[in-house]
């Protein structure tokens, strides 16, 4: 639970006549993570080759994508599971379904061209529609040329001066004409358009009257927009049927896929197939008996050096990191979606302490004192809710929604007990501690600095342990150091506030009640002796067993004790502005005038949305910095490798 | 009229600064430690998690500002 799964590396050899059952039941069992063999190609041993149906696979996988690409993925299967020799048996008519699709999608394709090259052809012509010639005449007659194009400016006056043997049309403005005009003065008319900067319009090759064609071509496009839309309703109704059905056979096939993909990761000699991987301890025994039962008995599983194991915390060196085990998390399911955000940070490594379970209880204590307020809580649940429904396909999503309602709920749970607040409005007569209060804030950084006594010192007795689990005594003892350190640090800090500070007597009493004794008075501060002692026992064991540099590095020990103070700051700071929004716009006067009554409610609930984002916003924020910074460093290394089994998990199918 | 406490007055006025101004360095920090993050984050959205932390750091400065000022007022 503490710890990442235990790994055992395997060896599987047996004959290569038999690779195909064993692929076969390792994809079934879903728990090899292979690794590289070892053996150099080239020997004896060489890559196996892909199965040859590998290629007929990808092909069909590849359509199945398209396919499910062109539907989109609209329909969920409703629960439905297909049994896997339901779609085996049922592939052709599977693949029937894949290519009606990308054969409707073909012929869409090709109507969305004609369309465009209609249009096209339709633009081409549309200038001429303001002028009352037939389109064969633009080019047909014998004695007269056309000028159709663009002008910069009127040039029918001009051309007059030449000769008034011609005819004119323009569109509206005058800039676009249509000159038709004798041939004799052709010549000296192109001279003068050009210094109008004629630019000639290429006028289409067709008969008749521009309008008529024009009129003509939309109704061809309209129709071949109806035939589109047919085409869609056609894809609808193939999808709507098939869809379900898709999903199985994408999963069916992406698992014949990799299964005939596998044997690239067996060693294979002529006769023998080798394969070397990690499974979970617990495991062990199944991966035996079933490899063996699937094979008759002719494939053996055997475990190697367990020596072999070691950590792989803070692996860098590739080859190394190669070597070490996959690391697989196990933790309880109400904490596991707080895996999201230790894998945010890294993956612990191989036998390293995985703090999940620590970060998802310390993560919703923090949010939730930093929120503190029923009604902001509730919100945070609502919304953690709405991202459920909304990303139900994506595993994070659903895990950081998870984390939303968790910590939403603690924070209405403090805002009922602690500040006995929602939306900033004071819910109870006398809450257990009032934010208002100057001197119940001071207490409440107490009780922040002490909660992180308790991190921070977990995370020191995570390294001590370690430490000793490895026998690295050193280690040991400097975490033992840090320890009474920072307990120094904490009791001195209580033990001062505990007269003047109204939580802080409660604090020390139920505590550190083992730390009560003679004080000795610092700059009029009265600290108590045991602090003191403390203090310097931990200073002289870090000298010992981290040198003297140890002495500045306590320093930031202290800096991340009163970095705690930041959980009280941010659950004053949000009640206090929840309260001065509501103080300043509820008064009753503003009530009387209808439309002040809208603009201040709405004023109102804006300034609430705004105070919860940012509110929920800080609060993670800083709930996720504490553990990061706070308390990983204090062991955490991190950099371990996914655990990543040959097989898959079913959605839409069952196994054969 | 009641004469002020002009000493109450300076207390909560050096509590002010205290806050004030270390929320000051602590934005002056983040500013380029954020900038640089998000930039980082653009070209490899895994380091999105170490910006982060690395972008708070410096929150620690204003935490201080506000012992200090809690100092200040308490005593």
């Amino acid at each position: 639970m503490l710890k990442p799964v235990e790994m055992r590396k395997v060896m599987i050899i047996g004959p290569t006549a038999r690779l195909g059952d064993t692929v076969e039941e390792l994809h079934r069992l879903n728990v090899l993570h292979f690794t590289d063999t070892g053996f150099e190609s080239g020997g004896i041993f060489r890559e196996g080759r892909p199965m040859e149906r590998a290629s007929d696979y990808s092909f069909k996988l590849l359509k199945i994508r398209a396919a499910k690409q062109i539907i989109g993925q609209r329909r969920e299967n409703g629960g439905k599971r297909y049994a896997e020799q339901e779609i085996d048996s049922g592939m052709d008519s599977v693949m029937n379904a894949v290519e009606g699709i990308l054969d409707v999608y073909k012929q869409k394709e090709s109507l969305a061209e004609r369309i465009r090259q209609l249009e096209e052809k339709r633009a081409e012509i549309e200038p001429l529609a303001a002028f009352p010639v037939a389109l064969e005449n633009y080019s047909g007659l014998s004695s007269v040329d056309a000028f159709v194009g663009t002008v910069k400016a009127p040039v029918e006056e001009e051309i007059g001066r030449v000769t008034s043997r011609f005819e004119m049309f323009k569109s509206g403005d005058g800039k676009f004409v249509a000159l038709f005009a004798d041939r004799k003065y052709s010549g000296e008319i192109r001279a003068l358009l050009s210094t109008f900067d004629f630019k000639e319009f290429k006028v289409p090759r067709l008969t008749g009257r521009a309008t008529e064609r024009i009129s003509e071509l939309s109704a061809q496009i309209e129709e071949l927009m109806r035939q589109i839309s047919d085409l869609d309703s056609r894809l609808e109704d193939i999808s709507a049927k098939n869809s379900g059905l898709l999903n199985a056979a994408e999963e069916v096939v992406s698992a014949d896929v990799s299964k005939a993909e596998a044997p690239l990761r067996f060693s294979v000699t002529e006769r023998e197939f080798v394969a070397t991987g990690w499974v979970p301890a617990e495991s062990l025994d199944t991966l035996n008996s079933r490899i063996s039962s699937a094979t008759s008995g002719k494939v053996y599983v055997t475990v190697q050096e367990a020596t072999a194991v070691k950590t792989s915390a803070g692996g860098t060196n590739e080859k190394e990191e190669d070597d070490s085990p996959p690391v697989k998390l196990r933790n309880p399911s109400p904490s596991r979606p707080y895996e999201l955000l230790v894998r945010l940070f890294s993956l612990p490594g191989y036998g390293e302490y995985d703090p999940t379970i620590v970060v998802a209880v310390t993560f919703a204590i923090f949010v939730g004192l930093m929120i503190n307020d029923l009604g902001y809580g509730i919100l945070m649940v609502i919304l953690g809710y709405i991202l459920v429904l909304y990303f139900r396909e994506s595993k994070d999503m659903r895990q950081l929604a998870y984390i939303l309602m968790t910590s939403g709920a603690a924070g209405a749970v403090f805002g009922v007990f602690v500040f006995g607040l929602a939306f900033g409005i004071p819910i109870t007569a006398r809450p257990l501690l009032d934010p208002a209060n100057f001197h119940v804030a001071e207490g409440l950084v107490l009780l922040c600095i002490t909660i992180g006594l308790l991190h921070m010192g977990l995370g020191y007795v995570f390294r001590l342990t370690e430490g000793l689990g490895r026998r690295e005594y050193r280690q040991a003892a400097a975490s033992a150091g840090w320890l009474m350190l920072l307990t120094g640090f904490v009791t001195a800090i209580a033990g001062i506030g505990k007269g003047n500070i109204p939580i802080g007597s409660a604090i020390w009493n139920y505590l550190f009640f083992w730390a009560s004794g003679p004080t000795i008075t610092v700059s009029s501060l009265a600290v108590p002796e045991y602090s003191i002692v403390l203090v310097a026992g931990g200073l002289s064991v870090l000298i010992f067993t981290e040198g003297a540099f140890a002495l500045l590095e306590s320093v930031s020990l202290l800096a991340n004790v009163i970095s705690y103070a930041r959980l009280a700051a941010i659950a004053i700071a949000g009640a206090a502005l929840a309260g001065a929004i509501n103080t300043m716009l509820m008064p009753g006067s503003f009530f009387a005038n209808p439309f002040r009554y809208t603009a201040v409610i709405f004023t109102l609930i804006l300034a609430q949305i705004f105070i919860f984002i940012m509110l929920t916003l800080s609060a993670s924020i800083q709930a996720l910095r504490l553990n990061y910074i706070e308390f990983f460093i204090k062991f955490f290394k991190g950099g371990g490798r996914a655990y990543k089994p040959f097989g898959m998990s079913r959605k839409y199918t069952m196994e054969r | 009229m009641v004469a002020p406490d002009v000493g109450q007055g300076l207390i909560a006025i050096g509590a002010g600064l205290a806050i004030g101004l270390t929320g000051l360095g602590t934005g002056i920090a983040e500013k380029s430690i954020g900038a640089a993050a998000v930039g980082a984050t653009a070209e490899n959205p895994s380091f999105f998690s170490r910006g982060l932390i690395m972008t708070v750091i410096p929150e620690t400065i204003v935490i201080f500002g506000i012992a200090i000022a809690f100092l200040i007022l308490g005593s």
